[in-house]
């Protein structure tokens, strides 16, 4: 059985994807996601999914569905390490991520996070100068 | 079956009492022909031995193992040294029309028998003459993509401007093939760079249509699934004009006129500031 | 006589699709194939994707399918994969493949985007006996 470990930063949650995920068990994740954003005063989401080989629309849309929903919980999510060949397939596939922030690398979705949220200090060290702009 | 056997054998063993005559009319004809130029005497006498050896052996087995290794190795041995498809054909046709010839010599005062005889022996013929075609038109293809790919490669450089900015300078066409090669290239390199921003221009492209547009367009989608952005720089006074007339949409892209204008942006993006000594 | 080479295909034995389990193994499975035929890794995800998209597809109309994974061996190399199952099958195959049409909530990506990542495609299905799609990569 798939385990997600759920990390708490400051304001952030980090979700890093690491076994190929199948129906329930992404659910699962989903849920515990969104339980915490409503029981810790979570401002931002970041999912690490660069272990994952396929990304199919299943699993898109989980992950869109996901982000709009911490969304209207005032929490913004960017999605990290997606493989080259997995967003060939996503965008050959008709999924564009719209709603999500992407980023290359844990680092500099953090960054991204914290300036999307207006973090200030005393959360996670921040150096405001990313300019990606969200999808 | 037995008879047709009987008269397998009959024909096989004519041929081979004639191999000799064959060879020798062979060579002759290829060189009056003006074929098997650069070719010394020797290689020459090999390669109507073997011509004939393999369609012997095909003809007494039926089975083509012999004209599939004789044809790969043959095509492999032209294409190397320039044999051009004429030769390759006329090699075929030559001693075909030499066995012809020996058939109607022999049996031709029977029409019955001759027309048996011929039965026994052009089918075989033929079928190697497809083996042999097939094995120099495949070995000709697999060149020529080999060729396209190393040529695709060299036409879509990733280049290294600065720390975590990558460009690409387009010039040629932008065709799917090309568009497929330029993303996994370039989304490679993102990640293997870890590099923020990519810089296509597009100047060096001749025209800019819908379907370019739309290349463009699935390179920077697929760039900012990754994390990274994209702007497509060298948009020229023409190419806008046409794009508007076109009705593709690029507002989703970022595009700038010039290069420098592009690495402006990219500075800009990444907090970097150019000052003058 | 033994003329051109035929077009052979070697199957792998036929996987049965009854959970969600079985989509991820499924995946995997093509994967390891198309990557031991020397496909290239944009087209192993692609096709472990598609593969993903009708696997996906067999368990959420029909409940249980088979999808049955070939190498194809000859003139041109290439990967076939068919999923079938004994369904409700598709009354209009033609809106079914369009673009985010979809009966249970879903993106209705499934179908149009398998055929986008594949070379070749194609569906046969009759309402109430069943749906079997086939598709095809070369190398």
């Amino acid at each position: 059985m798939a385990e997600v470990t759920i990390m708490k930063i400051g304001s952030i949650l980090i979700i890093p994807i690491q076994t190929e995920l199948h129906n329930s068990a992404a659910v699962q994740v989903q849920q515990d996601i969104i339980s915490n954003i409503e029981q810790a005063g979570v401002r931002g989401l970041l999912i690490d999914v660069s272990k994952l080989a396929v990304v199919d629309s299943f699993l898109g849309r989980l992950i869109g569905d996901t982000a709009a929903m911490a969304r209207v919980m005032g929490c913004q999510t960017v999605v990290v390490g997606l493989q080259p060949e997995v967003a060939i397939t996503l965008m050959e596939l008709g999924m564009h991520l719209e709603g999500v922030y992407t980023a290359l690398n844990t680092e500099t979705g953090l960054e991204l996070l914290n300036k999307v949220i207006g973090n200030r200090a005393g959360e996670i060290e921040t150096e405001p100068s990313a300019g990606d702009e969200g999808v | 079956m037995a008879k047709n056997d009987a008269l397998l054998r009959e024909v096989v063993s004519f041929f081979k009492g004639n191999a000799e005559t064959i060879k020798k009319q062979w060579i002759k004809t290829m060189q009056a022909r003006q074929l098997l130029m650069g070719m010394d005497v020797d290689q020459v006498k090999k390669e109507g031995e073997r011509i004939l050896n393999t369609y012997l052996e095909c003809l007494e087995t039926g089975d083509f193992t012999a004209a599939e290794t004789y044809s790969k190795e043959y095509a492999d041995r032209a294409i190397q040294s320039g044999i051009g498809s004429q030769q390759i054909i006329m090699d075929m046709l030559t001693l075909e029309g030499i066995l012809n010839q020996l058939t109607y010599d022999e049996y031709g005062k029977e029409a019955e028998k001759w027309h048996q005889v011929m039965e026994t022996w052009l089918p075989t013929s033929d079928t190697m003459f497809g083996f042999v075609s097939k094995a120099f038109v495949e070995g000709r293809e697999k060149i020529a993509k080999q060729q396209q790919e190393a040529l695709m490669e060299l036409s879509t450089p990733v280049v290294r401007v600065w720390d975590k900015v990558l460009s690409v300078p387009l010039i040629g066409t932008l065709d799917s093939p090309r568009t497929q090669l330029l993303m996994e290239v370039l989304l490679q390199r993102i990640v293997d760079t870890q590099s923020r921003v990519v810089i296509v221009d597009i100047s060096g492209i001749p025209g800019v249509d819908t379907l370019v547009a739309n290349h463009l367009v699935r390179t920077v989608t697929a760039t900012r699934l990754l994390g990274a952005e994209c702007i497509v720089t060298g948009v020229s006074s023409q190419i806008a004009q046409t794009l508007v007339h076109l009705g593709v949409d690029l507002s989703g892209i970022t595009t700038r006129a010039s290069m420098s204008d592009g690495l402006a942006m990219a500075f800009e993006i990444l907090n970097l500031r150019v000052v003058s000594k | 006589m033994k003329g051109f080479k035929q077009m052979e295909a070697k199957s792998i034995p036929s996987i049965e699709i009854a959970s969600t389990e079985e989509i991820v193994a499924v995946r995997q499975k093509v994967r390891k194939l198309a990557s031991d035929m020397g496909f290239g890794a944009v087209d192993q995800t692609r096709i472990a994707t598609a593969v993903s998209e009708l696997a996906r597809n067999i368990y959420q109309y029909a409940g249980k399918g088979e999808v049955t994974i070939s190498s194809l061996e000859g003139d041109r190399r290439g990967i076939q994969i068919v999923c079938e199952d004994s369904g409700p099958g598709i009354a209009d195959i033609e809106l079914a493949m369009t673009d985010g049409y979809s009966t249970v909530k879903s993106l209705g990506l499934g179908l149009p985007g398998a055929r986008r990542l594949m070379d070749e495609f194609e569906i046969e299905s009759e309402p109430g006996k069943g749906t079997r799609v086939t598709i095809t990569k070369w190398l």
